[in-house]
């Protein structure tokens, strides 16, 4: 009997709790502000819907940017601060400690923190992702799916044809409207 | 002159703008890649690969899957065995039966949906919907509506003795004690330093709930990797469990997601109860003696689609293994392989 409360026609409390869970995103309210200023009412933006999203990796190399406009982000109101997180650690990582060989982040992006025993924080340094969801992956398969990937549109040159969308084997990509740039994750 | 520059001017751009359209195409239709099989170009340590996992050793499945039995649920959410064998799953909103070999002997219609079951001896249906118990009797009547047990319940799992009936509340993190009327008689598996208990500790809304010999109260315990043991009032008993993918742990972020106890004529010398576990992350289910030390793989990852949250499983008076599938929505029936 078990996590009958991820199906979502049943969830009224969860989703109300989703809902205010998933509004609480690191890193892209900065960048909203910025594309805010930017856009025009009826301007559209090209963004990744993360429940379609098989973090194939194609959002690090296709990107007419380099690095990628794409980025990891980090839904805090999914995160369960697990002491082992699937998206910092490496699947076969012999210990649950901080060196190198036990990260599976390629690029040492995500940052762990101890808030209190057992629980940890987990930061994207949005300089290091490339955007390659490797991490997005991990938590996804075997944690809370509270890692996932965006365009960021502090970055983002909003190509006409987004050469990522082209190439995207899971048609994620989609045009969303200037003012509501992010597609966020909701708990399932 | 001038006339025929002009157009071998517009000739030119023409020619180019074609050949640049043209190249474009070309590039475009090159990089689709509909599958994602194709690769990103990226180097090896880029790759999140799980695959070695999703493999089973053969030599330690000692099932073989049956013909499933169809639900006809949109969202099977919860399954137990009833009397004569007969198989009732809950989801949508009711609950519907089969008899032992699949053919559908009954369908009861409810107002909500219902989240998990437990059935008497006597046909006695208790159902768990989001915060409160209802009970039916064998024909389908309601028989009694309990209250709300509070705004924040999240009811995952029901399990009867002969007397009690204990219910998994994953919203609150503890077991609730009933009686057979629906009077609160304890609480389980809080927090108690002087008993030694660490508490249950759910990320998702997962825990299980077995009884062994009508005796013994047997809990999941999804955030800590393993599987605890109680007597009735409350006091725990043993626990067993450790986090690894490896197929002897439970994997992922927490699990083990259900659990029920296989009868004892599967039980080679052992006086305590063998457990029957299912995973998610890595869906699996595999039995492991009254240790934790693993006996045997029912079915591993490869029996499952990939992705598979929320299974659920029981098992019947034969020791046939009854795995509800939300995905495939169908009882998947598994059975010794030398049966
Ligand atoms: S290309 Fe599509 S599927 Fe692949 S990582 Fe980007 S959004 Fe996800
Ligand atoms: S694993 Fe990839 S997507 Fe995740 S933080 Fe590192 S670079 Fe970014
Ligand atoms: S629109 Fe252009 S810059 Fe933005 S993500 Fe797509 S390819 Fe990169």
């Amino acid at each position: 009997m078990s996590e009958q409360k991820e199906q979502p026609d049943l969830t009224r409390r969860d989703f109300i709790r989703s809902g205010v869970r998933g509004a609480l995103l690191a890193g892209v309210g900065a960048a909203t502000g910025g594309l805010l200023a930017r856009s025009r009412s009826g301007d559209t933006v090209w963004q990744i819907d993360p429940e379609k999203c098989i973090a194939c990796g194609n959002c690090a190399t296709y990107c007419v940017l380099k690095p990628s406009a794409v980025k990891c982000v980090h839904a805090f109101g999914l995160c369960e601060y697990c002491e082992k997180c699937f998206g910092y650690f490496d699947l076969d990582a012999p210990d649950v400690e901080t060196g190198a060989e036990n990260q599976l982040c390629p690029t040492g992006a995500i940052k762990r923190r101890l808030v209190r025993e057992p629980q940890y924080e987990y930061k994207i340094d949005e300089q290091l992702c490339i955007g390659c969801g490797k991490c997005v992956a991990g938590c996804g398969q075997f944690g809370m799916g509270a890692l996932f990937l965006q365009v960021r549109h502090d970055l983002c040159i909003n190509c006409n044809e987004c050469a990522i969308a082209a190439a995207c084997p899971a048609d994620a990509f989609r045009r969303v409207p200037a003012d509501k740039p992010y597609l966020l994750k909701k708990k399932q | 002159m001038k006339k025929r520059r002009g157009i071998s001017t517009t000739g030119v751009i023409i020619a180019v703008v074609i050949t640049v359209a043209t190249a474009a195409a070309v590039v475009v239709i090159l990089r689709f890649d509909p599958t994602g099989k194709g690769g990103s170009g990226l180097g090896e340590q880029f790759v999140y690969d799980s695959e070695q996992y999703r493999k089973t050793d053969p030599n330690l499945i000692h099932y073989k899957e049956l013909k499933p039995i169809e639900t006809g649920l949109k969202v099977a959410r919860g399954i137990a065995v009833g009397p004569d064998d007969a198989v009732y799953v809950a989801g949508d909103r009711k609950i519907v039966a089969f008899d032992r070999d699949g053919k559908s002997i009954a369908e009861i219609a409810l107002g909500d949906p219902p989240q998990c079951l437990a059935v008497e001896a006597d046909g006695t249906i208790y159902t768990g919907m989001i915060d409160h118990v209802e009970v039916y009797s064998k024909g389908g009547r309601r028989i009694a509506k309990w209250p709300s047990v509070g705004d924040d319940a999240i009811i995952t799992s029901i399990a009867l003795s002969d007397s009690d009936v204990f219910v998994a509340d994953s919203g609150n993190s503890v077991v609730l004690h009933y009686d057979k009327a629906g009077r609160l008689v304890n609480r389980i598996g809080q927090v108690d330093k002087e008993r030694g208990i660490p508490g249950l500790l759910v990320r998702k809304p997962c825990i299980d709930v077995a009884v062994e010999n009508g005796k013994v109260l047997w809990v999941t315990n999804p955030g800590r990797w393993r599987v605890e043991s109680y007597s009735f009032d409350g006091a725990p008993k043993r626990h067993w469990g450790r986090q690894s993918q490896e197929i002897e742990g439970f994997c992922g972020c927490c699990n083990p997601t259900c659990i029920a106890v296989l009868p004892r004529l599967r039980q080679a010398q052992s006086s305590h109860g063998w457990l029957i576990t299912g995973e998610k992350g890595l869906p699996r289910v595999k039995i492991c003696d009254e240790t934790g030390c693993l006996r045997s793989v029912v079915a591993g990852p490869e029996a499952f689609a990939k992705g598979t949250v929320g299974l659920d499983l029981t098992v019947d008076s034969r020791g046939r293994v009854l795995v509800l599938d939300p995905v495939a929505k169908a009882v998947r029936v598994f059975v010794k392989k030398d049966d």
